[in-house]
């Protein structure tokens, strides 16, 4: 498990590499003078040009570009992102701030996407072809094709301004959570029950489970022996993933239901071309991911031996 | 949202496996789905020549009418038909997404296959390139891209081609490799083939089909992508009909005129909808598991 | 509470008020007659309108001035409306206030002794301060936090604030009495404190110098008495105590240099910005115990979010919202839309080729329909401009052009400007095709750039509109072609403020770089001069040469839109002026 553990950190830093460029690439493209931008972000009310020369000194903004590449990188190993063109506050403060609260919506969307999918899923594979089936899938290929954010403001439309049930603005509190949660699970329905059925079905074909109904086990032992241990890899896969794509993709939806999470912030700053922010959000995004990834990975090299050889 | 939708097709790919117990059921549903498709692309192409009405005309005497019959969806607050900016909508997103697949296809393909074609070393880099992009949410990157480079249609088309080219140039890489160990490529060598030559000439008829339904799975997912950022007022600019654009123009009328929010969402989810279904379809077709089942 | 202001950058805001107050010489009674007419019938101007009319409408209220023993003003002036000079002339030596001179007096005040009771919750559609530091930010005001020696009432007249008294000594000297006040730390509001606050103030703010000469003598009295010297003759100086760049403040520390201890009724609990700001009374204000136990003011940048969470009940009050929804509130909501001294108008860069030329600007004016601009953008609720500034402003207008479709093209065609096979007119290599900037933080201002693109089309202008979200920095850099303002035409109560920002080379609103001798010449006659006819005729100059010369053009006026859920909100007035918010007179049930 060690050498496992090993290796695949080892193939992250290609990954963090190209993150790290990625960044670099966007902030260098920027339009706009950096300095002065945070020269006024600062406060600074009267902007000289020796002002603006020290400014980009202190920034190395004159050096040629792998050179501040290297700075941005060891920088960025120190953990600071730079300062926003808005309120000058450190990035990563920032960051740190927020990603509490999207880190909840995302384990809350998801959890309500397994309770919901994951029986479904599993009904619709037992009975197959069954109308409760063919709306299973209905409602799995349709919650992936509708518009969340045009989802979030019918629920708020409905629910907030004409029934007065929830809050319009989404907060971290019981009552607040409902919505953004239920209309971000809702593409996460749809592909878990798709791909629940899909394993259950898989595996309730395989040979082992058909020798076992040979044998007389009920349908109820055959399922917690046999077929959930199967179908728990992938569907941990697909868990990890979602979680780590509603932490970012959320974004629309949050901005929204003004979330305080990361995702708004990211949205308030690309339409105010907050630019350290939004680059902030690129590498937030991809540590997310890259973590969520290898967690996933480690949690099914637990569940199946057989990957820790690979 | 939109990114969410990508993951079925990738990362289920592998894991469809549809018994088809309904296979004529299941076949309608196909040809529903494929039928509904053909009236939006025709909808999109011809429908606002037929309609006649000029989706950016206003008529200031005409605002914000309930439905009638020169007006089927009423009108906005400028007094433009809100059907004919529906229509012309669609125009604009399918072709923003068709333009977006169109591109990735393009990089995915000729990186891809520049990897499968190149030297170990560089075949290794690009490799690991693509698989660190793949790592990383395209949606999210888009949305950085698009914010820095400036709103805007194009710079929005871009910056999701950028961001979404490694699914595709992983596949074509796979694909290409594939078809190199075919003898072909060989005896075209022996006879004094360029590389380009044999790629373009030989290999490329033989990848297109998974190309397409590759192409195809994602293209619903592009449509809910242009659509969420033009909504967010970083795509398509006024007045220019999009339907992301059209749901956010559309949001101060919910209370008093709902159809005007409410259609251009219909035709987002409806289109999204058939484009996937058929999409399955088209996989299915191309999957040869799910035919010996 | 001018939100331009703070999407266009608060620096520029500055430099147009420092630019402004340059100039202005009134000074006396301060108050415009609001109704022109019988200003000049009667002769003697405005005092009662200043204090009675706030005074009545606000239960415990405080600050109306009683002011004004102003001379007769002639009738010239009044119908200026550019309140009059007379007194200035009038002023005598004697130290205290002669009979004629100016002063400035607040009403007795009925101290709030009801215990703070309830929560407000309003949404706002712009962004905090990063800090809440009245050096950094001037912006407090409106939130109740910050004060200054004097303000606007909801009658656009000057009125003691934090000051008791204002009064003209002398022609060069001001003597301000203050309050019995005091600092969030609980220390009194001393004279010395005031002299300390315009240091910092002057340092902070270098614009500001412009407005009170830097080199104005400073003296403390006694301990609520600080006496101003200015240099020269001020008429402004009273006025300028109403900008917020010379509010009162103290550091945290003795000794410190921020400005985070202020005077106000509200104190700033907690601050996230891009969020939300929590305020609590000060109980030892001035005016008494603040009726309100919890202010809680959430940003919300997008207006529909704060529209539905009214509706919702998610808060209590909005500011400033998209006057079309009015309608759609529903029954448990009040609504108001009331006439402001705000307007649209569109900045054009008069460096680019068609815009250099004035026959394409002046068809530009010509070609609009107004009527519609008020109707997509302000849902009728606002009022078509065809003059420079609004009704409320009192002061004098030239009319400006309206709509005439023929004249427009007759204008094109004698020009050279012909419309080409795609319809689209150009003089040569010059096409008249153009981008019109607008941004999302006035609601009504994109509406009325796409119906422009619309409009104009029919004379064979090619218009874009792009929404940028910051229109101070995309136009910053003079490479736009055309840009959408919403401007407050209010401030100091004189129209020069706009002449400076809006069409003075560097001035802070003009974006385009306009510059004109005609008008540069005759700005600068009014700051020296002190006739009030003379003021008026110039005045009236500038705005001739904006007809004709067309540098802007100005389309609507804005409401100031209020909702509140019924019966949850007390004493509210709305301020033409667009510049204050919370103060002591509001309450909730």
């Amino acid at each position: 498990m060690g050498r496992y553990i090993l290796s695949r950190l080892a193939a992250i830093v290609p990954v963090l590499f190209v993150i790290s460029l990625l960044a670099f690439g966007l902030e260098a493209i920027t339009p706009g003078d950096t300095a002065s931008l945070l020269l006024q972000a600062q406060g600074v009310d009267t902007i000289t040009p020796a002002a603006i020369a020290l400014k980009r000194a202190e920034l190395h903004l004159d050096d040629p570009l792998p050179v501040r590449y290297g700075d941005w990188l060891l920088n960025a190993l120190r953990g600071d992102f730079g300062r926003s063109f808005r309120s000058y506050a450190p990035v990563r403060t920032m960051y740190m701030e927020r990603i509490g609260n999207t880190a909840i919506l995302a384990g809350c969307a998801v959890l309500l996407g397994a309770v919901i999918a994951i029986p479904l899923g599993t009904l619709a594979a037992y009975r197959r072809g069954s109308i409760f089936d063919g709306a299973a899938q209905f409602v799995a290929v349709l919650g992936s094709a509708v518009p969340g954010f045009w989802v979030a403001l019918v629920f708020i439309f409905f629910l907030s301004a004409r029934l007065h049930w929830l809050p319009v603005f989404g907060s971290p509190t019981p009552k607040g959570i409902i919505m953004p949660a239920l209309v971000l699970s809702l593409s996460n329905i749809a592909i878990l029950t798709r791909l629940t059925r899909s394993a259950m079905l898989d595996i309730l074909n395989r040979e082992f489970v058909q020798v076992a109904r040979a044998k007389g086990l009920s349908p109820r032992t055959i399922t917690r022996t046999h077929v959930l241990p199967n179908a728990v890899v992938p569907i941990l896969t697909v868990l990890g993933l979602e979680a780590a794509h509603l932490m970012t993709g959320a974004a629309v939806v949050e901005y929204v239901f003004a979330w305080p999470g990361i995702g708004k912030m990211a949205v308030d700053a690309a339409l105010v071309r907050d630019t350290p922010v939004i680059v902030g959000f690129a590498v937030a995004a991809g540590l997310i991911f890259v973590t969520v990834n290898l967690l996933v990975d480690l949690a099914i090299a637990t569940f199946d031996p057989r990957v820790r050889s690979v | 949202m939109a990114t969410a939708v990508e993951i079925p097709a990738n990362a289920l790919a592998g894991a469809t496996t549809k018994a088809a117990p309904r296979r004529h059921a299941k076949l309608s549903v196909t040809a529903a789905a494929l039928a509904l498709l053909a009236v939006i692309v025709l909808a999109a192409i011809i429908g606002p020549m037929l309609w006649g009405q000029d989706a950016l005309a206003q008529n200031s005497a005409d605002r914000l009418t309930n439905p009638s019959l020169t007006h089927p969806l009423g009108t906005d607050k400028y007094g433009r038909d809100i059907f004919a900016r529906l229509l012309m909508g669609a125009r604009w997103s399918l072709t923003g997404a068709f333009v977006v697949c169109i591109g990735t296809s393009l990089t995915g393909f000729l990186i891809g296959t520049t990897a499968a074609m190149s030297s170990r070393t560089v075949d290794g880099v690009i490799g690991r390139l693509i698989e660190s992009l793949l790592a990383l949410p395209g949606l999210v990157m888009a949305l950085a891209l698009t914010a820095v480079l400036g709103p805007s249609f194009p710079n929005l088309l871009f910056a999701l081609i950028v961001t979404s080219w490694p699914s595709y140039a992983r596949i074509y890489r796979a694909l290409i490799l594939k078809e190199r160990e075919a003898g072909y490529v060989d005896s075209s060598t022996a006879l004094g083939a360029t590389k380009p030559h044999i790629v373009f000439r030989h290999m490329l008829p033989n990848v297109v089909g998974p190309a397409a339904v590759l192409a195809t799975a994602n293209f619903g997912g592009v449509i809910l992508g242009l659509a969420s950022l033009s909504f967010l007022g970083l795509g398509m600019q006024p007045p220019t009909p999009e339907w992301g654009v059209m749901i956010n123009e559309a949001r101060a009328y919910f209370q008093t005129y709902p159809w005007q929010m409410i259609a251009p969402g219909l035709c987002i989810a409806l289109t999204v909808l058939a484009i996937n279904l058929s999409g399955d379809a088209l996989r299915d077709a191309f999957d040869p598991r799910v035919k010996r089942r | 509470m001018s939100t331009l202001a703070r999407l266009v950058s608060r620096r520029t805001l500055v430099r147009g008020i420092a630019a402004a107050a340059g100039v202005a010489i009134l000074a006396a009674c301060g108050d415009t007659a609001t109704t022109p007419t019988t200003g000049a019938s009667t002769g003697t101007v405005a005092p009662t309108v200043a204090g009675t009319g706030a005074a009545a409408t606000r239960p415990g209220a405080t600050m109306a001035a009683s002011s004004v023993n102003a001379t007769t003003a002639p009738a010239a002036l009044a119908t200026t409306g550019m309140t009059a000079s007379s007194a200035v002339t009038a002023m005598t030596a004697p130290a205290a206030a002669a009979p004629g001179a100016v002063v400035f007096v607040a009403p007795p005040l009925t101290k709030l002794t009801t215990p703070s009771k309830g929560e407000l919750r309003i949404a706002l559609g712009f962004d905090f301060p990063a800090k809440l530091d009245a050096l950094k930010d001037t912006h407090l005001t409106p939130y109740g936090m910050l004060e200054t020696l004097a303000r606007q009432n909801a009658q656009n007249k000057l009125e003691p604030w934090l000051a008791e008294r204002i009064a003209n000594v002398n022609p060069t000297t001001w003597r301000v009495t203050l309050r019995d006040a005091k600092f969030w730390d609980g220390a009194a509001v001393t004279a010395n404190d005031v002299i300390a606050a315009f240091k910092k103030n002057w340092e902070a703010f270098p614009d500001l110098k412009g407005i009170i000469s830097p080199d104005t003598k400073m003296t403390a009295v006694d301990a609520r008495t600080v006496e101003f010297v200015t240099p020269q003759p001020s008429g402004i100086f009273p006025y300028a105590l109403s900008l917020t760049s010379t509010a009162i403040h103290k550091p945290s520390m003795a000794g410190g240099t921020d400005a985070a201890i202020m005077t106000g009724p509200y104190k700033g609990t907690k601050l996230v910005v891009g969020s939300q700001l929590d305020l609590e009374p000060f109980k030892d204000h001035w005016a008494g115990i603040p009726p309100i136990a919890k202010i809680t003011m959430k940003f919300v940048g997008d207006p529909n979010a704060r529209i539905l969470a009214l509706q919702s009940g998610d808060t209590d009050m909005l500011y400033n919202f998209p006057a079309e929804a009015i309608k759609t509130l529903g029954p448990d909501i009040e609504a108001s839309a009331t006439p402001s001294g705000r307007g649209g108008l569109i900045n054009l860069n008069v460096s680019r080729p068609f815009f250099a030329d004035r026959a394409v600007r002046e068809a530009f004016a010509l070609g609009i329909d107004r009527t519609v601009l008020n109707s997509v953008g302000l849902d009728g609720k606002g009022t078509p401009a065809t003059q420079m500034f609004p009704a409320v402003s009192g002061y004098d207008t030239v009319p400006l052009q309206g709509t005439d479709i023929a004249r427009a093209k007759q204008l094109l065609d004698d020009a050279g400007w012909k419309p080409g096979a795609d319809g689209i007119r150009a003089k040569g290599a010059d096409k008249i095709s153009f981008t019109i900037l607008s941004y999302p933080g006035r609601a009504d201002l994109t509406p009325y750039a796409v119906s422009m693109q619309s409009q104009l089309k029919a004379l064979g202008f090619d218009i874009k509109v792009m929404e940028v979200q910051d229109i101070g920095a995309a136009t910053k850099d003079g490479t736009f072609d055309a840009a959408m303002k919403s401007n407050n035409t209010l401030p100091t109560g004189n129209p020069l403020y706009e002449y400076n920002r809006l069409l003075i080379k560097g001035g802070g609103d003009n974006a385009g770089n306009y510059t004109n001798p005609k008008i540069e010449n005759a700005v600068a006659q009014m700051r020296t001069e002190l006739d009030p006819a003379k003021l008026r005729d110039l005045s009236l100059q500038v705005q001739q040469v904006v007809k004709e010369d067309v540098p802007v053009i100005f389309l609507t006026v804005t409401p100031i839109t209020v909702a509140f859920r019924k019966g949850k909100i007390k004493g509210y007035v709305p301020n033409p002026n667009d510049s204050y918010l919370i103060d002591p007179t509001l309450s909730v049930s």
